[in-house]
């Protein structure tokens, strides 16, 4: 897959990559704004403002987006992630220069009514209802978060605060697109059956107007090396089983050693012959799920690894085997089948991943955008086979390090509740 | 400023598309294959399907078809639970197994380099499963211990009480994962002698998608699957679901913030006619974004995050449901608003407007559904299993286009019957019971007493 590169004289970061196999395109606009940027007591508003998006700019109406998108047959959503805002369209190549206008139009301008305003931050409390407060376990990852970091903005999660998200105003909306969704702070992704230069033109003639903005803000906070180890008790009255939940800190996405980390997760958590799922879920039978894994953000990263205890397993032993297989890996090299195995893993995923014109261009927008070069779309594979049992166990050591750990016991019952 | 252009650019000429090629043939033992070949990726999809369902379980038994189907991997032509997982993840493949309402599906995925080793684990599991006992026991455990989680998740009951309310003591209304009760019920021989009866050649469809030729992957099917015997006993349909009546059921969860909602009633079996043609309706009344239901529920009233219907068909029926969730205090307004938006759509089915948007998108997203060589033979398994004609899915877009206000007003006005809905409701009844008191005879089970097996819906108390 060739990839062509271009930047337009506002900043707009163009990367397109053709795909002529068949007749459709996948558009997406990576912006690079998310909940790490958000001020304090916004929280949740890189998101709702994401849901704004779709109420209307200069030359589309409320709702106009979704029909015009429907209409010629194309499928689309956003999402907001802790570094990026991304928006796709899935459809038929022929209406590419639709989206593209859709797209421009709204990066030019907002025009959300105060009510329109009031009733879409409604939906987002419904949203932070269903998928965080309702399911059991819907709020570990905020709780992980607020205890894993210490001053970085990965503090809290997307969806934000219920009252921050009351908080949010229209004039948040306002300052904030000015200084986030600008062409400066943007990438266009197209991956599909279109001609690159055809495809250009247009993209020039539908964002080549829109004023740069100002340079973009960026975090300025660290996460400073944690000198301790902490523990803490958390109550969830609708989680019937105990659970147990570990987190680190770990490098950045795209630090070398975050190689060697993912293929150390792979070994922990990928696939059924894992050895988290073998020894906890499979042999033991102590555990119902069991995982551990490096979360690869643009900031300072973390590993998060977490057992749910099977009933009638006790959750004391269960995190005593969790960190043993921890340990296992930092004690001794893993075996070279073993890696063999993780390397075929991560190859058959690049084939296996990245069937359609839309999975290709989210891992294009990646690379763009948060590896900070499209070109890696080729080259981070080998990064992967590269690491070698050694790697494996020296940022085992390093970054797994028990010193430095957070460990939170999830434990069932009535009345929620912290107990430090 | 931005020379912005005011109206959407128009589109240029569309490029031709076809529904891609495919093969299919039967052999002599019923097992019909399908071929789709696509060379633009090095992989080989295989996907089976298996006419072994639900509805072949009685009530008691919830859960056989679904631990049956999980079992399938956990050992199989002498190969342990282990050595499968091992095989698998070396080759970095996928291998998965579900059971649906009628259908049992067997699926693998692979590097073409691997793709033997797919094949031959696919056909392990499904001629020579071995269901070691400790395997039965372990997953029956282990789904235990999900099932006592999902029961205090008030978005996992909801649809299965209400799947409950509508189909009544049809196997379509039980829950597939099984009960607390159900699951301790299975045993070993009751798993091996549903596998012996309902696995059979002529029941199973097999379809290869990928880098491989038809004549390579006939041969290796025909290898693989052309001594395999047997004929499948004949099962009596399921006696037929209750006729739709107006009824409330409420599953209580005091103190819930939230409440998720059920309105519907029963629906019809896929090879009724008006199936696509409801299809089409349906993305104007809620299939989608911009349908009647969302765009009240959440753009215009802010209620929810999400407000939708579908219609689902199987073999033997099926259901019409709308849903949503919103905050406690608003759940009698969003059940209102549903079910008037019910009675709306039987009086005005849909506008012109609405119908071509629907059309529009239904035929233009086809070809976006089928960028896949897997996706197109998951359309190819459709048309076959419930026999519908050859060219059913490559005349789709056709189909559609062909589909006139008059059929919609028609379908919609015979298929929706607004004055006899059932409403399920789980979130804290007592905010809104008396409310939902006149859409009919109100039924409010606490849900921590739910048992989606009793005919009470409500768990007895034990014997002593």
């Amino acid at each position: 897959m060739l990839i062509h590169r271009h930047e337009l004289p506002n900043g707009l970061q163009v990367v397109l990559a053709e795909d002529q196999s068949r007749p459709v395109a996948n558009l997406q606009i990576w912006y690079h704004v998310g909940s790490k940027d958000e001020r304090p007591g916004r929280t949740g508003f890189a998101h709702l403002f994401e849901h704004l998006m779709f109420r209307g700019s200069r030359n589309v109406g409320p709702e106009e987006h979704m029909r015009l998108v429907r209409e010629a047959g194309g499928e689309l959503n956003a999402y907001t992630s802790f570094d990026v805002t991304v928006y796709w369209e899935t459809f038929p190549s022929h209406y590419l220069e639709r989206m593209l206008w859709l797209e421009a139009d709204r990066m030019a301008s907002l025009d959300i009514s105060e009510e329109n305003f009031t009733k879409e931050r409604e939906v987002v409390k419904e949203e932070r209802r269903v998928n965080y407060e309702g399911p059991p376990y819907g709020l570990l990852m905020e709780d992980v978060l607020r205890n894993t970091y210490s001053e970085y903005p990965y503090r809290h999660p997307p969806i934000g605060s219920m009252k921050d998200i009351d908080a949010a105003t229209i004039e948040d909306v306002r300052e904030f697109h000015g200084t986030y969704y600008t062409p400066n702070n943007a990438t266009v992704v197209l991956v599909g059956d279109f001609e690159s230069g055809r495809a250009l033109e247009w993209i020039e003639r539908h964002f080549g107007g829109i004023p740069q903005g100002i340079p973009t803000p960026r975090v300025t906070a660290g996460e400073p090396v944690r000198s301790a180890a902490a523990e803490c008790s958390l109550r969830y009255p609708n989680a019937p089983l105990p659970a147990v939940v570990t987190s680190y800190l770990l490098p950045p996405a795209g630090h070398p050693d975050s190689y060697a980390l993912e293929v150390a997760s792979n070994l922990l958590s990928g696939g059924q012959s894992s050895r988290l799922y073998d020894r906890l879920v499979y042999t033991e039978r102590s555990a119902v799920a069991a995982f551990g894994q490096g979360q690869f953000l643009e900031g300072p990263s973390f590993f998060f690894g977490a057992a749910v205890a099977n009933q009638g397993s006790d959750i004391r032993a269960l995190a005593a085997s969790l960190e043993g297989a921890y340990a296992e890996l930092q004690d001794s090299p893993a075996p070279e089948e073993e890696l063999g195995k993780a390397r075929n893993q991560f190859a058959a995923r690049f084939v296996l991943g990245r069937e359609g014109v839309q999975a290709k261009a989210d891992f294009l927008g990646r690379c763009a955008v948060l590896l900070g070069d499209a070109q890696r779309y080729h080259t981070e594979r080998e990064r992967y086979e590269s690491v070698t049992a050694g790697d494996i166990q020296r940022v085992m050591r390093q970054y797994l390090d028990p010193a430095r750990q957070v460990k939170i016991w999830i434990e069932p019952g009535a009345g929620a509740g912290e107990e430090q | 400023m931005n020379p912005a252009i005011s109206t959407p650019p128009p589109p240029a000429e569309p490029r031709p598309f076809q529904f891609p090629r495919f093969t299919q043939r039967t052999l002599a033992n019923g097992l019909t294959l399908i071929v789709v070949e696509d060379t633009r990726l090095p992989l080989v999809a295989y996907s089976m399907q298996m006419r072994a369902g639900k509805a072949d379980v009685p009530p008691a038994r919830s859960g056989l078809a679904w631990l049956s189907a999980a079992l399938l991997r956990e050992g199989a032509a002498g190969r342990t639970s282990q050595e499968i997982s091992r095989l698998v993840d070396r080759a970095g493949g996928r291998l998965n197994s579900s059971a649906g309402e009628d259908f049992t599906s067997i699926s693998a995925t692979f590097l073409k380099q691997h793709a033997p080793l797919g094949l031959s684990l696919l056909t392990g599991m499904v001629r020579r499963p071995d269901f070691p006992e400790q395997e039965v026991a372990r997953l029956v455990q282990q789904q235990q211990s999900s099932l006592a989680v999902q029961y205090n998740d008030a978005e996992y009951l909801l649809p299965l009480a209400a799947a409950r309310a509508v189909f009544g003591e049809h196997p379509y209304g039980y829950p597939g994962d099984g009960t607390p009760r159900s699951l301790a019920s299975l045993t070993r021989d009751a798993i091996v002698d549903y596998h012996r009866r309902r696995f059979k050649p002529a029941r199973a469809w097999l379809a290869i998608a990928g880098d491989v030729t038809a004549s390579e992957a006939f041969a290796a099917a025909e290898n693989a699957f052309g001594d395999w015997a047997g004929v499948p006993e004949d099962l009596a349909p399921p006696a037929a679901p209750p006729a739709p009546r107006a009824q409330v059921l409420l599953i209580d969860n005091p103190g819930a913030t939230q409440s998720h909602i059920s309105v519907g009633h029963l629906g019809f079996p896929r090879m009724n006619p008006d199936f696509l043609t409801i299809q089409v309706a349906n993305q104007i009344f809620g299939g989608s974004f911009n349908s009647r239901v969302n765009l009240k529920l959440r753009a215009a009233e802010g209620l929810t995050y999400g407000a939708g219907s579908s219609f689902r068909s199987y073999r033997h029926s099926g259901l019409f449901r709308a849903g949503t969730f919103t905050r406690t205090e608003k759940t009698a307004a969003a059940v209102g608003m549903l079910v008037e938006l019910i009675r709306e759509w039987k009086e005005n089915p849909a506008t012109p407007a609405e119908l071509a948007e629907a059309k529009a998108f239904m035929a233009g997203s086809f070809a976006v559904d089928l960028e896949t060589a897997g996706a197109v033979a998951s359309r190819v398994l459709t048309q076959s299993v419930f026999g519908l004609p050859e060219d059913y899915f490559p005349n789709y877009r056709e189909n559609v286009q062909a589909i006139t206000l008059e059929q919609v007003c028609e379908a919609v006005r015979r298929v929706v019957q607004p004055d006899r809905l059932t409403i399920a409701v789980a979130g804290d009844a007592a905010a809104f019971q008396a409310e939902l008191a006149r859409y009919g005879p109100v039924n409010v089970i606490p849900m921590g007493s739910l048992d989606l097996i009793e005919p009470t819906l409500r768990r007895q108390p034990a014997a002593s």
